[in-house]
């Protein structure tokens, strides 16, 4: 039976692995590969991976230069790529005993590999470096399926990357309506992109790329690895497996049943008519909300006997 | 390679006094001298890397920021022969056997302290005397559960013991990681020896741990208790847990309630049966030790007490590895095993003898002092090495408290080529073998290196690396 404080190291390590993974895709989209014509509203960027009052402490404008730094190196953000590969290594160190050497290998590698492109990456280089980023990201997921028990541990592994992933797909969305050309067809296209949709979607709706498509597919798409329903059906599935029945079910799964539900019937025309913007919002708080009661069950002393 | 070979003052563990390579080492001696000194530079870097991704480091903490290093890794394998290590073998089991029954006197019927053979206040007025333990019956009557005895080999070659450490010895770890790294580095060589394997010893130590437990269940639980990542052994403790198949566990992890060790689980709480406990007595339990601590758990000793839970080791086992109570154990193994001691002392000079005092202060440019209480290479004066200063500091306070010290004739411990700037030169090394459970020897144990030039201290907080050692 697992330690609570382990498995709440668990949940936390795949979290910041998938955030970090996170980072460096919208980084890539939004960097790499500049949108053409009027520049980037860069501050609902900086709002995705951190916190606008908190970059403009650190730095006078944000540019295509500062928020690559604040996304990928700043020691002063906590969700910056690196700070992120640093407590999901600290989280690893804490439950050592538990992972396959090689994991711990692999993640403490990683981390020093990042530590050393610290001040190194420049324009030029950043499209490698990121890439590095999501392909170490995609090992260490693969090494959590390959060789990692999928029991409890397992589990709560998940239960972390889904709720992480489901949180970052809504942010990046968000930022996404907020950009001056959100009506235009390859706008869209690299929104795909950045979270690997591309082709997926293109087997579904061919050329027909509309904010409106592209928005559903992100949000209700059931098979797409990364739409917010996809992600809350596996972080449902992983905290059935993760979190014992104790006094009834606990009430994490309540939460995400109720969160499930709510996706799966709501219609595009009603999201748009609260708002794509405040529908997002609430599924972002709604989210967060699940995290924080996860957290209560682990270490709800009443509870414990 | 291999330029300065012989210092005549020691024992080199390589090459005899007429500078012939030992038969022993020959086929190391043959396969790194056709290497060139880059090669091996290169070897060395390999090696500090992988322990890098490994993350086999320890962490020194500073005032503001955190370094990470490793415990440097000398690429030169120590060899003993099955010979000698059956000696070694033999004397270390020998010795905890004998600590332990002393152990067991002192906190039952004191029979040796009644018959004068060491004196009554040398332990019961020793401040690791733990007097919760009085009458106490625990499990197995096994008080050391993991030993470490520090040997080292005089200019003659023989082995001696230089201390014994009872209490939670460091260092198992780095044994089965430099084995790790020596077979990836040099499948060639190692398969070159009929190595005796270390694994195996492991797993001893799981089911000895299993085998405390108070009870009787398939599957008791057994965790391991560690003050947590802010301490320099906490890859031992993750290590160990890893091994073992063991929770790996900090203070707040576990609670009392009735005389029960509980750890909170996702499902509740779960009974704890035996603890594997790295963290020092004082720190336990802050109802019974220093009430300040918040690594150990409230309540823990009444458990213990009450028999609902093991610990390994048992608290007060530091009365029995104290410098001074030391110089008593070859007494002790004729007293309890009515055996000849198979491995000897080092001459030991206790200063509360007015003698002996005088003759340790006469000779001091040539002694080691050691407070009782000192450990890690601290609080130590190495006479021949020492400042006018410093002999005048150590002499006052000799003088003052004179059972707090011991003093020891300098020994020109061991010498053994070591890589050290592009070159193998002769470094003093020392041997920690692992006694698991009074019964098993870890075949081996942790060589230490002593890194700097000529420096007889071999601890890692001074400068200490390692070698991987090979029983062939």
């Amino acid at each position: 039976m697992i330690n609570s404080r382990h498995a709440d190291n668990l949940i936390w390590m795949s979290r910041f692995i998938e955030r970090a993974e996170n980072n460096a895709r919208i980084l890539d989209v939004n960097i790499i590969r500049p949108f053409a014509g009027e520049g980037v509203l860069w501050e609902p960027l900086v709002a995705v991976a951190g916190n606008v009052e908190d970059f403009y402490r650190h730095y006078s404008v944000a540019d295509a230069a500062t928020v690559f730094q604040y996304f990928t190196f700043s020691q002063m953000n906590l969700n910056s790529i690196y700070m992120c590969l640093r407590q999901a290594r600290e989280n690893a160190s804490a439950v050592r005993e538990r992972l396959p050497r090689e994991f711990y290998e692999e993640i403490n590698s990683f981390c020093l590999v990042v530590r050393a492109c610290i001040n190194k990456v420049n324009e030029k280089s950043a499209y490698a470096f990121l890439n590095l980023i999501k392909r170490r990201s995609f090992m260490l997921q693969g090494m959590i399926e390959a060789i990692m028990s999928h029991g409890e541990d397992g589990a709560f592994l998940r239960l972390g990357r889904y709720l992480e992933r489901a949180d970052k797909t809504a942010r990046l969305l968000d930022v996404v309506y907020l950009q001056p050309r959100s009506d235009q067809e390859d706008f869209w296209l690299q929104v795909l992109e950045s979270v690997s949709a591309y082709e997926a979607y293109r087997s579904i709706w061919g050329g027909q790329i509309t904010q409106r498509e592209v928005t559903s597919y992100l949000i209700q798409q059931a098979e797409f690895p990364r739409s917010l329903i996809f992600c809350v059906r596996q972080a449902l599935a992983a905290a059935r497996c993760a979190l014992p029945n104790r006094k009834g079910v606990p009430e994490p799964i309540c939460l995400m049943e109720r969160l499930e539900m709510r996706l799966r019937h709501i219609t595009v025309e009603e999201m748009e008519n609260r708002g794509i913007h405040q529908f997002l919002l609430d599924f972002i708080v709604e989210n967060n909300g699940v995290g924080n009661e996860i957290n209560r069950f682990l270490f709800a002393e009443e509870e414990a006997l | 390679m291999f330029q300065s070979r012989i210092e005549n003052d020691c024992y080199n563990e390589m090459f005899s006094k007429n500078d012939c390579i030992r038969p022993l080492y020959e086929n190391v001696f043959h396969y790194f001298e056709r290497l060139s000194p880059q090669t091996v530079t290169e070897y060395y870097w390999k090696a500090q890397h992988m322990l890098h991704n490994m993350g086999v480091t320890f962490t020194v903490y500073q005032e503001s920021s955190s370094l990470e290093r490793t415990l440097p890794f000398d690429i030169l394998p120590r060899l003993i022969s099955f010979d000698d290590w059956n000696v070694i073998e033999q004397g270390c089991l020998q010795r905890v056997r004998a600590l332990n029954a002393f152990l067991y006197d002192i906190y039952h019927n004191q029979e040796i302290l009644h018959e004068r053979i060491v004196p009554r206040e040398l332990v019961v007025t020793h401040q690791d005397y733990c007097w919760s333990l009085k009458g106490l019956n625990i499990p197995g009557n096994q008080y050391v559960t993991l030993a470490g005895i520090d040997i080292i080999r005089d200019p003659s070659g023989k082995y001696v013991v230089l201390e014994d450490n009872l209490r939670v010895p460091s260092g198992i770890s780095y044994i089965f990681e430099n084995r790790r790294l020596m077979e990836r580095l040099f499948p060639d060589l190692c398969r070159t020896y009929p190595i005796r394997p270390i694994l195996p010893s492991l797993s001893f130590f799981g089911r000895y741990l299993h085998s405390l437990s108070p009870r009787q269940r398939a599957h008791p639980t057994v965790v391991l208790l560690t003050p947590g990542k802010y301490n320099s052994a906490y890859y031992d403790h993750i290590f160990l847990a890893q091994q073992m198949g063991i929770p790996l566990v900090e203070g707040n992890d576990l609670l009392t309630l009735d005389n029960q060790v509980f750890m909170r689980t996702v499902h509740g709480l779960q009974k704890v049966d035996v603890i594997y406990r790295r963290i020092d007595d004082d720190f336990l339990d802050p109802l019974v030790f220093r009430p300040d601590s918040v690594l150990g758990v409230a309540g823990l000793m009444s458990a213990y007490r009450a028999g609902n839970v093991a610990l390994a080791n048992a608290p007060g086992t530091g009365v029995a590895d104290d410098k001074a109570i030391y110089t008593y154990v070859p007494q002790m193994i004729r007293y309890y095993l009515n055996e000849r001691p198979i491995l000897d002392n080092v001459t030991t000079y206790r200063l509360d003898d007015p003698d002996e005092c005088a003759f340790v202060l006469k000779n001091i440019n040539q002694m080691v002092v050691k407070k009782t209480t000192g450990a890690g290479g601290y609080g130590m004066l190495i006479g021949p090495r020492a400042t006018e200063e410093e002999i005048r500091v150590f002499s006052t306070a000799m003088m003052e408290r004179p059972k707090d010290y011991i003093a020891q004739p300098t020994i020109n411990f061991s010498q053994h080529p070591s890589f050290v700037d592009g070159d193998f030169e002769g470094r003093h090394i020392d041997l920690r073998p692992f006694v698991i459970g009074g019964e098993v020897v870890i075949p081996g144990g942790l060589t230490r290196v002593a890194l700097p030039k000529g420096s007889l201290v071999v601890n890692s907080s001074q400068g200490g690396g390692s070698k991987d050692t090979w029983v062939v």
